[in-house]
């Protein structure tokens, strides 16, 4: 658990550092009178990015739970996942190209250009989708093989955080594709701009989770890092 | 006292998010069913909530009947016996506290307490309810699938809650972690709005130190539960797939009626790790609820200001942050690492300083107060005294020498009853019998109060307390039929006989509880705006009960912390939040 642990410490350390700021020492029954610091001091910027934020930690801490299990439950000497990892990183080049092209369209989309902006969308659309057909077939692959039952739980634990991890994708896909084909017809520029924010920010947190997953469930140059982390002491 | 000028701090920025509009109802279906009221949805939730907290009641007394009189209700037997006690704790910790506190006092209070019209996000909040009301159904589902409800213990503990010689294995199990897994995502999506809607949507003037310790509770338990249930959902998952697809997360090579079922390899330790970093927060994230509303009932009751709000503020803080790193405590009898038992232990003992610090600060909140003995007041007193009893044993569990002899016992039993079942039962009363004006514009019948006070009260204690006894004499818990067994003497059947009689008794007296709930809609004495003469938001609304909006064209501003009672100088006992200070008579 110390993955987890160290999860919570970082949130906590986000968390106390907003406190820090919120005057947690001020003795309220001495200061009657209004107060203009409010609601400022509570965070002031947007609900809906505050909103997600928080939505994205509980997922956060969510994957590093799953993590965390597999470290306890696959063995250090296990094979892994019985996949050629090269399908993986075909996926994950996807991925990463799905959140590049938001954060291209959020760039766009502050200058002006909501035509541009919408085809980097529809380009972020269809790699996300291309990262969850090639989810699939890995999926698929092993099924065959029958690797989802094995002992060590390697493909189990790989059905498993890619399905959850697909279905939060699934999640981001729905949103992304109303702002594409709802908000980015029909929205003023300013509301389109900030849902191509936080769709932006999404796709960050989906790579970022399916990085430490591919991580752990393949050889990667990052995965010496994540055993050290998750592995229980021998 | 330092005041500020009025007027100084210059124009005061709008308290509500700009993206967000307040939905208003175009028909009865969207007032009333699908609401997006935070208020009708916090009726819904309580209603809800209640409703199956009342089938655990029962549950509760088939229980006893076994335990006090076994073998003269022969359609009790093994199989439903450990069923009715799985759903009597699953529906008591899940469906009934943590839905009442978070989503029932969660929603009605917020928006209230700081002065916003609404959740932030409205329609969210209503596909809480929703989800949570399908999580519900669900889990009652399983009372009418075949094979029942699982009757693996609340903790669900693999590899027995899965396998054929534990009942409702084949569909309870199911339905429950289906239930589970509806009732996360349904509290996540109300979680994060309530989380967002205290941090964003306050009024103007009420910093974060002015905000009642009600919310400062129900805010801290909300951030618990959000960090503390995708444990449990993790947990839940792979059960399932364990169950349903046959992976082996937890499931180790097992041998059953002679052949070796297709399982290997999987750890139930690990299923004990996710459920418990899960279950501990999960006392806080009751808990902490009930120490906000106690310490406003306290202060309203005996007019008098909270003592220490900033330690009591730092102090449920603390405790949020401390309820993660000492999970393991439950676990010391699965067997781990001396030094890690020896940490944990460690941790247990330091969350008692905080919890300690809040009940000083209670006891010195009344000393020397003006108190109103009315039936919210003695609930809380209540409260103190049995959380403080409930503590002390957890203090002694705590501790691993003593807890390996004490696990499997009545003792453990008593011990979280009084701390988790009995203490928070009593703040949910409490605060229903406090807030019930405010929601209905009427008071609810005070002698039928204090028969249901104190009946309750007596009657848990003496429910509760002998049990400590029947643990320490070694009467094991989660046992069907408690006999052969030599070293426990036969008196321990009739004090279990008694303690099911008493069980049954304030079991009863809840009947009167509802009926005054129900009585008092239409007979109660008309409260008024403010009967308890409190100075918290809610009640300064135009409108009792507040209407739609809650603040009708103007929200208010926060002048002042929410415990100005009894101030020098003053023309009245009470200085309400949203009172001016050149309004409130002499400089207080």
């Amino acid at each position: 658990m110390s993955l987890v642990l160290l999860y919570l410490a970082g949130l906590g350390a986000v968390s106390g550092r907003w406190l820090a700021r919120q005057h947690l020492a001020a003795k309220p029954w001495l200061s009657a009178g209004p107060s203009c610091t409010l609601p400022a001091d509570g965070g002031g910027g947007s609900a809906a990015k505050l909103a997600l934020g928080i939505f994205l930690a509980v997922i956060g801490l969510l994957f590093a739970l799953l993590v965390a299990a597999y470290g306890m439950r696959v063995p250090p000497g296990s094979a892994g996942v019985p996949l050629d990892p090269r399908l993986l990183w075909l996926t994950t080049g996807f991925l990463g190209l799905a959140s590049l092209l938001l954060h291209r369209a959020d760039r766009v989309v502050r200058r002006g250009a909501e035509d541009d902006a919408h085809a980097h969308l529809l380009a972020a659309v269809a790699a996300s989708l291309v990262f969850l057909c090639g989810q699939g077939l890995a999926w698929r692959l092993i099924g065959e093989a029958g690797a989802g039952r094995t002992i060590d739980a390697a493909g189990s634990f790989f059905i498993l955080i890619t399905l959850l991890h697909g279905l939060h994708l699934a999640g981001g896909l729905a949103a992304l594709a109303w702002v594409t084909f709802g908000a980015a017809r029909t929205g003023s520029p300013a509301g389109l701009a900030r849902s191509i924010g936080l769709c932006t920010l999404y796709w960050d947190a989906l790579l970022v989770i399916w990085l430490v997953a591919f991580g752990i469930l393949f050889r990667t140059p990052w995965s010496g890092l994540i055993d050290v982390l998750c592995r229980p002491p021998a | 006292m330092v005041d500020t000028p009025i007027g100084a701090a210059g124009p005061f920025p709008g308290s509500e998010p700009d993206e967000v509009e307040l939905y208003h109802p175009h028909s009865w279906l969207t007032r009333y069913v699908f609401s997006q009221d935070a208020k009708i949805i916090a009726i819904q939730y309580s209603g809800t909530a209640l409703a199956i907290g009342f089938v655990a009641l029962v549950l509760s007394w088939l229980i006893r009947l076994q335990l006090g009189f076994p073998g003269l209700f022969p359609s009790i037997g093994p199989s439903e016996y450990y069923q009715i006690i799985t759903m009597h704790g699953m529906i008591m910790v899940v469906y009934l506290l943590t839905a009442v506190f978070l989503g029932g006092f969660g929603n009605y209070l917020i928006p209230l307490m700081i002065g916003a019209r609404d959740m932030v996000f409205p329609y969210v909040n209503m596909l809480s309810y929703w989800v949570y009301l399908l999580a519900v159904l669900v889990l009652v589902a399983s009372f009418f699938a075949p094979g029942g409800p699982t009757g693996a213990g609340w903790t669900l503990y693999p590899p027995q809650a899965i396998l054929s010689g534990t009942p409702g294995h084949e569909w309870g199990i199911v339905l429950m972690l289906a239930s589970l897994i509806l009732f996360i995502i349904g509290f996540t999506m109300g979680g994060v709005n309530y989380v967002v809607t205290v941090l964003q949507a306050r009024a103007p003037g009420m910093t974060l130190m002015r905000m009642p310790l009600t919310i400062w509770g129900i805010f801290t338990a909300t951030v618990l539960a959000l960090l503390a249930f995708p444990a449990l959902f993790v947990g839940a998952v792979m059960m399932l797939l364990d169950r349903l697809f046959g992976t082996s997360f937890f499931m180790p090579m097992i041998i059953e009626a002679g052949q070796r079922l297709h399982y290997g390899g999987g750890t139930p330790i690990l299923f004990q790790h996710l459920f418990w970093f899960f279950g501990h927060p999960e006392v806080y994230i009751v808990a902490l609820p009930a120490f906000g509303i106690v310490s406003d009932l306290i202060s309203t009751h005996a007019r008098k200001n909270i003592f220490g709000y900033r330690m009591m503020v730092w102090a449920i803080i603390a405790i949020g942050g401390l309820s993660f790193v000492v999970w393991a405590h439950h676990m010391y009898v699965s067997g781990m690492n001396p030094y890690f038992g020896f940490f944990f232990a460690t941790t247990t003992l330091i969350i008692a300083v905080p919890t300690a610090i809040k009940v000083y600060n209670w006891v010195l909140t009344l000393w020397r107060g003006d108190i109103h003995l009315t039936v919210p007041m003695l609930f809380a007193i209540a409260f103190i005294v049995t959380f403080l009893n409930g503590g002390l044993t957890g203090l002694f569990l705590g501790n691993v020498v003593v807890d390996v002899p004490l696990s499997d016992t009545l003792f453990v039993v008593a011990h979280f009853h009084m701390v988790m079942g009995v203490a928070p039962i009593l703040v949910i009363f409490g605060g229903i019998y406090h807030w019930y004006p405010k929601v209905t514009g009427r008071m609810l019948d005070e002698r039928l109060g204090l028969l249901h006070f104190w009946v309750t009260f007596l009657g848990a204690y003496l429910v509760f307390f002998p049990m400590h006894y029947l643990g320490l004499l070694g009467v094991p818990r989660r046992y069907f039929e408690i006999t052969g067994l030599g070293f426990i003497p036969a008196s321990a059947a009739s004090l279990n006989a008694f303690i099911s009689v008493v069980a049954f008794v304030v079991g009863a007296a809840q009947v009167v509880f509802v009926a005054n709930l129900i009585r008092s809609l239409r007979h109660g004495v008309p409260a008024g705006g403010n009967p308890w003469h409190a100075t918290t938001l809610e009640w300064q609304t135009p409108d009792t009960p507040p209407r739609h909006g809650n603040w009708g064209a103007r929200l208010p501003v926060v002048y002042r912390w929410p415990y100005d009672y009894s101030v020098p100088g003053a023309a009245e006992d009470f200085l309400p939040q949203n009172q001016p200070v050149h309004a409130a008579g002499a400089a207080p």
